[in-house]
């Protein structure tokens, strides 16, 4: 529960800051990171409870309010990237820190592919080869930096206020 | 205990795939306003808070640790400075504003009437160009209305909520401005670029077209006023075996540095539709 309220005060914080903030740095023009995207796959990096993909609803949804796009595309999109978050430090790489991390590479990748076709298939038009290259790689690096900073909070806070529980 | 887990979290993953689905499906049939109304209402007082912190942080500024202290003794210097600096700006915004109502009294009774509106945010997205405004339909603001600043054309109201508004910007690829180009009189299509500039397309291969040439709205199609720059012409392309020649348009509007815009409050957008629909063919 306190997971999901932290959710709740956290994320639509942060997409106003992605949609004030960020954009007024000189760097945004060439690159953002997704604050949003990278807040939610460090929980879930830290803390892969079945209630932390709750954040994904959470923050897509504050995400898709804020934006031009149809509403639910950053829902879908930031599910599928948290699926993969949650799933794989879940069971696979719970050891390995920087495994973990380096998920956020798929992550936002997964993420803007599915934020693409949703948009493609809602008639959305734009040069999606040119946009992959200008737009989704350099943020996918951005976020990925994010990433080193932000998971170890993500894992401190994760371990006062939401536990894992001992699997048998 | 750990299948339990697995089953449970697989359960809200479908669970929160359809809820998102779904959302779409509603989005698409415009069946979601009461839902944005509301998410508009949490978020817009929190983009209106940060909106205004923006300024006070510097651009790309990095500052050495060491250098905090010495820094700080500087800033607090420079306090007591602005701070008798600030009784003589508040005249000045004074006079400013009084200046700003004289111009908009000009400007209303030059042929539209506007609304001046503040940015508080843009697309979270990197990729779709859209503004977010404080005015919104309890300010009469609707879907359609043209947003320019005294350079030009920025975009055109996509969506207004009672407190908030969205604005798509001239520069999106979702965009498409029919233009006329002052010099020659020849009309074309703007369209929007990932790049942020602008292409104008169906320009008639005979028309004089060059750099430097301002492209301005024409109005055809009912869309948007006429005669609101839009950007000017920075490259040609024309090659002889093609039907129309295009060009490199520098939009009039810096996109990256708007602050405040106003809105055209007293156009309504022509719905061609039922025009287009008596003109099927059979139709006596």
């Amino acid at each position: 529960m306190r997971n999901v309220l932290l959710a709740l005060l956290l994320l639509p914080l942060l997409a106003a800051a992605q949609s004030t903030l960020i954009p007024q740095s000189g760097w945004a023009a060439k690159a953002r990171p997704d604050l949003v995207l990278v807040v939610v796959l460090a929980w879930n990096l830290a803390s892969p409870h079945a209630e932390s993909i709750l954040w994904a609803l959470i923050g897509g949804l504050a995400v898709d309010a804020l934006s031009g796009g149809p509403m639910g595309a950053s829902v879908l999109a930031l599910l599928a990237a948290t699926l993969l978050a949650n799933f794989t430090s879940a069971r696979v790489w719970q050891s390995h820190l920087f495994l973990r991390i380096a998920v956020t590479v798929p992550g936002s990748m997964l993420y803007y592919l599915i934020y693409s076709l949703v948009l493609a298939f809602s008639g959305w038009q734009a040069d999606w080869a040119s946009v992959s290259v200008t737009i989704f790689l350099p943020a996918a690096a951005l976020n990925t930096a994010l990433m080193l900073l932000l998971f170890p909070s993500a894992r401190w806070v994760s371990a006062r206020i939401a536990p894992r529980a001992i699997g048998m | 205990m750990r299948r339990h887990a697995s089953l449970s979290r697989t359960a809200i993953a479908i669970v929160l795939v359809a809820a998102a689905l779904l959302l779409l499906a509603l989005g698409q049939q415009g069946q979601l306003g009461q839902l944005q109304n509301l998410l508009s209402t949490v978020l817009t007082p929190l983009q209106e808070g940060l909106a205004e912190l923006a300024p006070v942080i510097p651009a790309d500024e990095q500052v050495a640790p060491q250098a905090l202290l010495d820094r700080n003794a500087t800033l607090a210097a420079e306090n007591a400075r602005l701070r008798s600096e600030a009784v003589r700006l508040r005249e000045a915004v004074a006079e400013r504003d009084m200046l700003a109502e004289l111009l908009d009294f000009e400007r209303e009774n030059y042929g539209h009437t506007y609304l001046t509106a503040e940015v508080i945010g843009r697309d979270p997205s990197a990729f779709l160009q859209f503004l977010i405004l404080n005015k919104g339909t309890t300010s009469g603001v609707q879907r359609g209305m043209p947003v320019v600043t005294g350079a030009g054309l920025a975009g055109v109201i996509s969506e207004a909520t009672p407190r908030a508004s969205k604005v798509l910007m001239v520069n999106s690829a979702q965009m498409a401005v029919n233009v006329r180009l002052q010099e020659s009189r020849a009309t074309g299509v703007l369209f929007g670029q990932a790049s942020s500039d602008l292409r104008l397309r169906f320009v008639p291969l005979d028309a004089d077209l060059s750099a430097g040439n301002l492209a301005v709205t024409s109005g055809l199609g009912g869309t948007l006023p006429a005669d609101i720059p839009v950007g000017e012409v920075a490259s040609v392309r024309r090659r002889a075996y093609d039907v129309f020649q295009e060009a490199e348009v520098l939009p009039m509007v810096d996109f990256s540095r708007l602050e405040l815009v106003l809105i055209i409050t007293d156009f309504t957008p022509t719905d061609l539709n039922p025009l287009l629909a008596t003109a099927e063919p059979g139709t006596p």
